[in-house]
């Protein structure tokens, strides 16, 4: 008797942990910056922001003035007080920052003058379940 | 036909005329960058990590050379251009341009940068009050005060993030 309830416990619990299963698939931080100060960075937030690494972060953001000015920045970092923003005033990436969602995996690719200002000529967004934390409902 | 050659003729010396005050504009900043060592030693820009890869150390104008630039353009600017016009279309004039307004916007904007740098970081809050004095100059400082406010965050010179 005690036997069929523990399978029965057992059963249970394994179905509710399928029930939250799916596919998963995160995407760590990636930085990659080239000789002449160029890169790329990419990742999904949520994996980076549960990062061990405490200077993990990336993303994306927008400030909207009166008037029309519009700019767009991504940034990212890995390092201790190393990090790269890039910015933007190009519309097309300007809308594909404001369409970032939450939990997206996000990346963005800029060049250097030489003098450190960072310019975003890419920026991409995509938003798919696996990219959610494992095993945890979104609240 | 006549109008036309007229027009023709007014266009040609416009550009001229621009060509010209291009021409003195760099031969301004060319003593600038023809002593790129001295540059490098004495600007605040030149990097101080050989960690960082991506910060590569520039001889190019700094800053404080590029603020006094633009204040000089603002000032030159202000004495020789008359920007009332009218609006054709429904009578209306376009507001005038107030250099001398422009002017303490940038005094502005060029204290609260190099008080960030100072400070040497800059919370998130700083950063924006920061960018909203730069969102109200005139569309041409305003590119080249965010140009060098995101290289000082680039290369650490100011420690934030938006």
């Amino acid at each position: 008797m005690t036997t069929k309830y523990i399978l029965i416990l057992l059963a249970s619990a394994m179905f509710s942990l399928t029930a939250f299963a799916g596919y998963s698939q995160p995407a760590p931080l990636i930085i990659e910056v080239n000789d002449d100060g160029s890169g790329f960075a990419g990742g999904d937030v949520t994996t980076a922001r549960n990062s061990e690494n405490e200077f993990a972060f990336i993303g994306c953001g927008i400030r909207s003035f009166e008037g029309g000015y519009e700019f767009g920045f991504c940034q990212a970092g890995n390092e201790a007080e190393l990090s790269y923003t890039c910015f933007t005033e190009d519309p097309t990436l300007l809308d594909t920052i404001n369409a970032v969602s939450d939990f997206a995996y996000m990346s963005f690719s800029w060049t250097d003058d030489g003098e450190g200002n960072l310019t975003c000529f890419r920026v991409g967004s995509s938003t798919q379940s696996f990219y959610l934390e494992e095993g945890k409902k979104v609240k | 036909m006549k109008l036309l050659s007229i027009l023709v003729l007014v266009q040609t010396v416009l550009v001229l005329l621009l060509f010209m005050k291009i021409d003195s504009n760099e031969a301004r900043m060319a003593p600038a960058a023809q002593t790129p060592a001295q540059v490098a030693t004495s600007t605040p820009l030149a990097m101080a990590s050989s960690n960082d890869e991506s910060m590569v150390e520039n001889p190019g104008l700094s800053g404080g050379q590029l603020r006094r630039i633009i204040r000089e353009e603002l000032n030159a600017l202000s004495a020789s251009h008359d920007l009332l016009s009218e609006n054709p279309e429904n009578g209306q004039e376009d507001p005038v341009i107030d250099y001398a307004e422009m002017q303490y916007r940038l005094e502005l904007v060029d204290e609260k940068f190099e008080l960030l740098k100072a400070q040497g970081e800059a919370s998130s809050s700083e950063l924006e009050s920061l960018i909203n004095d730069i969102a109200r100059l005139d569309p041409e400082s305003r590119t080249a005060m965010m140009k060098i406010l995101n290289g000082a965050i680039n290369r650490g010179e100011i420690k934030g993030h938006l």
